[in-house]
């Protein structure tokens, strides 16, 4: 009787763990995106015990004619590599899509896709200071507080070029002429946002 | 040093911590990333491991210091937080949720059945070592049992008004009769009592006796479910070996 209980309850298992290899859904690892939701079997993109290729991927998603391509995302010409940045099942709510920079190569300008912060400031080739992994300048420091050339790294904002502007910002101070490059006389290095003019900016400030 | 309860416990802790987790952490991607199933493939070595206890248990027939229990119980919480991990607390898919939820079941039967199983034991170990020596003492007084019987027939005739013989008048021959009693009356009470909870603990034993029964077959399951995982994840594709 005990042994009939247990090869019962043996096979159960058994026979519940091949239902549910079997169902497609029981390993659905989240949601789909929108942009594929009308996509009926997990085989159109996963290849039994092979997973999903760039084959799979391209089979819906090449682009025949070349010219059509956006510039900025004219390396998917190289047509691999669609799953490093494309990931579906997702949970709901996230992109498809996340950039990675690695697979990049050098002919790629960043300021292709990137808006340059620096005006042009420092030329174009922002893979001179600027990492691929990570944006932020490995080793930088600012210079001391003692400099004063702060407009050859920084644009003075529109509003500091606009002469109504500029005539009730430099209002209070001592000295008359001043110029938007003059960083340095109402910024501080470190805070940029603590003005060190003498007037209080707040009825500017308020609607 | 730490000895085997302060890991167990440590263990234990840090298995709980991780598992509620998921109320502040969740990765969609993670636990398909290399990093991820090589911790999901690590947790389960471990925790196949787990089944060595019981093989030698029950098939070697080995048990005591020869079979160590701790060594499951290290497996069995150290493969779980390393799956827990693995999981980096997204639940979605069926397979993988019912693999998560049976293993905590698992553990937790595991560690309900570590504490609370060896609490009943060895409670019930006492008490029956206090039952045998209450007993031993109990009959050690046989004689003064049958003095107090004596005693009581007497001071119950006495009481009811009857012609017993005068031993009221020895002041002290009734108190020490008194004292006798009471004592006697009071071993009596205290094995009544024990042989109670003794009854008591020991259906409790049988009932974990049947738990360790439910521990094997939620096992069984956990591992079915690990194999399905396992299997659905190779067929539709790992997405690191691309």
């Amino acid at each position: 009787m005990k042994r009939t209980f247990y090869t019962l309850g043996l096979l159960s298992i058994l026979a519940f763990s091949i239902w549910l290899f079997l169902y497609d859904d029981a390993a659905e690892p989240g949601p789909l995106s929108p942009y594929h939701e009308d996509v009926q079997a997990c085989t159109a993109c996963h290849r039994p015990w092979h997973g999903v290729s760039d084959e799979q991927c391209l089979e819906c998603h090449d682009a025949p004619d070349k010219t059509a391509v956006r510039r900025e995302i004219r390396f998917h010409e190289e047509r691999k590599n669609c799953l490093v940045c494309h990931r579906e099942h997702r949970m709901l709510g996230t992109t498809i899509s996340r950039m990675d920079h690695t697979i990049l190569n050098e002919k790629l300008m960043c300021s292709q896709c990137h808006f340059d912060r620096h005006d042009g400031l420092f030329g174009e080739n922002c893979r001179q200071c600027h990492g691929i992994t990570s944006w932020r300048v490995q080793g930088y420091r600012h210079p001391g507080a003692g400099r004063i050339d702060c407009f050859k790294c920084h644009k003075p904002p529109g509003s500091h070029y606009d002469v109504r502007y500029w005539s009730l910002i430099v209002k209070d101070m001592s000295q008359e002429s001043i110029a938007p490059e003059d960083c340095w006389q109402c910024h501080s290095i470190y805070h940029w946002r603590e003005l060190k003019m003498a007037h209080n900016l707040s009825p500017l400030m308020t609607p | 040093m730490l000895n085997e309860k302060t890991i167990t416990i440590l263990l234990s802790v840090f298995f709980v911590v991780l598992t509620l987790g998921f109320l502040f952490h969740q990765s969609p991607t993670f636990a398909g990333s290399f990093a991820g199933h090589t911790l999901g493939i690590t947790g389960g070595v471990i925790m196949t491991l787990t089944l060595i206890y019981p093989f030698r248990k029950r098939v070697q027939k080995k048990r005591g210091k020869t079979n160590p229990i701790n060594t499951h119980i290290y497996y069995g919480l150290i493969g779980p937080s390393l799956v827990v991990i693995h999981s980096a607390h997204k639940f979605s898919s069926t397979i993988g949720v019912l693999c998560f939820l049976s293993m905590l079941v698992v553990v937790v039967s595991g560690i309900v059945g570590k504490f609370l199983f060896r609490k009943v034991n060895r409670t019930l170990k006492q008490q029956k070592s206090d039952l045998e020596a209450l007993k031993r003492l109990f009959a050690q007084r046989s004689e003064d049992a049958e003095k107090c019987k004596a005693y009581l027939d007497i001071r119950t005739e006495g009481l009811s008004g009857g012609q017993g013989p005068d031993i009221a008048d020895d002041e002290l021959e009734e108190a020490e009769g008194q004292q006798m009693c009471e004592t006697l009356l009071g071993l009596a009470y205290s094995i009544t009592e024990l042989e109670h909870a003794v009854s008591i603990f020991s259906g409790t034993k049988t009932l974990f006796s049947r738990w360790i029964r439910v521990h094997y077959i939620l096992t069984t399951f956990l591992f079915a479910m690990v194999i399905v995982h396992v299997l659905t994840t190779l067929y539709y594709g790992l997405r690191w070996l691309q």
